[in-house]
Order: C-alpha cells, then structure tokens, then sequence
C-alpha cells in the first residue's frame, strides 16, 4: 500500500466519513491538516466543499468537539476531538469495515464462490 | 489584486446565503473563519476549494434560528399594515382635516388591492431569497408594481362610498405607528444577532449610520404619513 497510490474516488466518497473519524481520533486536529492526511494516505485532495459539510454534519450528530484556537497572525482555527460517541461510532464503523472487507473481499480478488465456507460442490 | 477581490465577492455571498437563511451570527462567524483558516493555509481561494458560495453554504446545512418563518411573516405583515395605513391615513386625515367626508373611489380600492399582493410577494420567504441576488429585477418589480397602484387611483377617481373620516384616519394612524414600532423591535432583535469572531468572540463593527439607518427606517412611516397628510390637507386632489 504505498501513500503515493491513488485509489478510485468513487471507494473514497464511501469510506469519507469512516477515514476523517480515524483521522479525528488521534488527537485534536483542524480541517486543512484531515485534508492533508487524507491526501498523504493516497486519498486525493479532498475538496473542501465535500470535507467541511461532512465535518459540519459530525459536529451537529455530536460525534465531535470543537475548540477554537488563535493562530499565530492568520484566522483562527477549529478544532476537532472525538466525542464518546464519535469514538463509539468510529469502532462500529471499523468493525463493519474490517466485516465488509472479509465478505466482499472474495469476490474482487475471484476466489471461487464458498470458499470461505468450504468448498461443497 | 483580482483574486483578493474574488474573495471579497465569494465571503459577501457566502456571508449572505446564511444571513437569508437565517442561520445565527455566530454560526456564521465560525464557518466564515474556518474558511479563511483553510484558504490562508493553502494559498487558495475559496471558490477553488469550497465551489460556488451559495452550494457551499447549503450544504452546510447548518442550524438556522427557529423562528424564522414568523419572523419573516411578522414583517411581511408589518410592512403590508404600514403600507396600507399610508394609503388610508393621509386622504382621510386631509379630508377631516378640511372638514369633508372621506370619498374612496373606486382606483383607491384596486390600487390597494395591487399594493397588498406586491408587499406580500416580494416579502415572502422565497422571492427574498431569490431576489435578494437580484438587486435590479427587485427593484424593477417594486417600480411596476408600485405603478401598479398608484395608476388605478389617478385614472379612475369615480367614488365608491362615502364615509365619515374619523374612523379611516384613526385605524390609519394606529396601523401606521403600530407597523413603526412593531419593525423597529424586529429589527433591534436581528441587529444584535452579528457576525461573531469565533477566537476573539468580538461581535462584526457595523458602521453607525448603517446600524442607524437599519435599526430606525420604519419611522419613515410616519414620517410619509405626516407629509402625505399635509399635502393631502393642503392642495386636495379634485
């Protein structure tokens, strides 16, 4: 899985919400740097009119904290933090994530079908 | 220069989709900010980063105040009753003044009925926002259908009824100072709902006259009401 990868943006509108939250949960964060890190990952450049409306949408269901910071001459910048039920959601969502990879997976490598259930016919 | 004044223009029209939707100052302020935040961080400019301002900030979907629709309908009503006690007060104050009965004719009566649809529906929800982006065709809108009630009354002067004109100049003057005071409240009340700086929580400066002047343009009603009112005492219309 090399960073410089580009994966399709169709896998990324998905998986959005899921890879900001992972994002979010490693400490307190702000929206260009998430942009940053997904773009790091081989996520493209995220718009900012897809990433922000997302990040509004967390913030209003209550799955993330806010905090507003002076910077250093320039505006001032938001803050995310996972709230106990933004990292709720997050493990839900990684679960669901790492159930879906192991159903789907066999049908986009072309294992043959049922193999994981034992091969019956 | 070109692409500080495009930001100007992009923050203006993103600043006034929320303001028509009536999302709170404060909310605003913090969406505005995270947008120079970002912009500052990149180098970009807002519509290469965040599109068209209008589609930006729908989707956003933030919170709006929850009154909103009574609000707009206070005022949609407020600005109908002022209007409309303008059009009774003076010929009916005129005319008690002199000593007359009050003689509504019938172009008085259309024209009344025109003004009451044009108020409403240039002030509704809808056209607001939709006209408020087009500052010519509002204004076009408002002259035809200003023309449109003030041609019916100059061309056709047959009278419909005649009255005593106690009563009209009465209930033309309490509607006249009832839609003063009831839109300066209103607009006290939106007046301190400013753009908030999320760091410095320092509420937007907003120059004196223009606060004054939004704050206090409903006394223009009575204002109107006591010139028409001289002019109708005065030099009667025959």
């Amino acid at each position: 899985m090399s960073p410089q990868q580009e994966w399709p943006a169709e896998w990324m509108r998905g998986l959005l919400e899921p890879c900001v939250l992972g994002i979010i949960s490693r400490g307190p964060t702000y929206g260009y740097a998430i942009s940053a890190a997904l773009d790091e990952a081989g996520a493209g450049a995220v718009k900012g009119g897809t990433l922000y409306p997302l990040l509004s949408r967390l913030e209003a269901a209550g799955l993330v904290e806010i905090e507003w910071r002076a910077g250093e001459g320039g505006p001032g910048r938001k803050y995310y933090t996972l709230s106990p039920s933004g990292q709720a959601e997050l493990t839900r969502q990684a679960r669901g994530w790492a159930e879906f990879t192991v159903a789907i997976g066999g049908l986009v490598t072309g294992a043959p079908a049922g193999t994981s259930e034992g091969a019956d016919r | 220069m070109n692409a500080t004044r495009g930001t100007e223009k992009w923050e203006c029209d993103f600043v006034l989709a929320l303001r028509v939707r009536d999302v709170p100052g404060e909310a605003i302020g913090a969406a505005l900010a995270e947008v120079q935040a970002h912009c500052a961080d990149t180098g970009q400019t807002p519509a290469e980063v965040f599109g068209p301002p209008l589609a930006y900030a729908v989707s956003l979907a933030l919170p709006e105040n929850a009154p909103r629709r009574a609000r707009t309908l206070g005022t949609t009503a407020l600005t109908l009753l002022g209007v409309l006690g303008l059009w009774v007060l003076p010929p009916a104050a005129g005319a008690w003044l002199r000593g007359e009965s009050y003689a509504v004719s019938h172009g008085s009566l259309v024209g009344a009925a025109v003004l009451a649809v044009v108020v409403a529906v240039v002030a509704a929800p809808m056209a607001l926002g939709w006209l408020s982006r087009r500052p010519g065709l509002a204004f076009a809108g408002l002259v035809v259908g200003f023309l449109g009630a003030v041609l019916p009354s100059a061309l056709w002067r047959s009278t419909a009824a005649t009255m005593s004109p106690v009563w009209p100049a009465v209930v033309g003057a309490l509607a006249v100072a009832g839609a003063a005071y009831g839109l300066i409240r209103t607009n006290a009340a939106a007046l301190d709902d400013r753009l908030v700086d999320p760091v410095t929580r320092q509420a937007q400066a907003v120059p004196r006259w223009l606060d004054a002047m939004t704050r206090y343009y409903a006394l223009g009603f009575p204002a109107v009401a006591i010139l028409l009112t001289i002019l109708a005492w005065r030099a009667p219309t025959r």
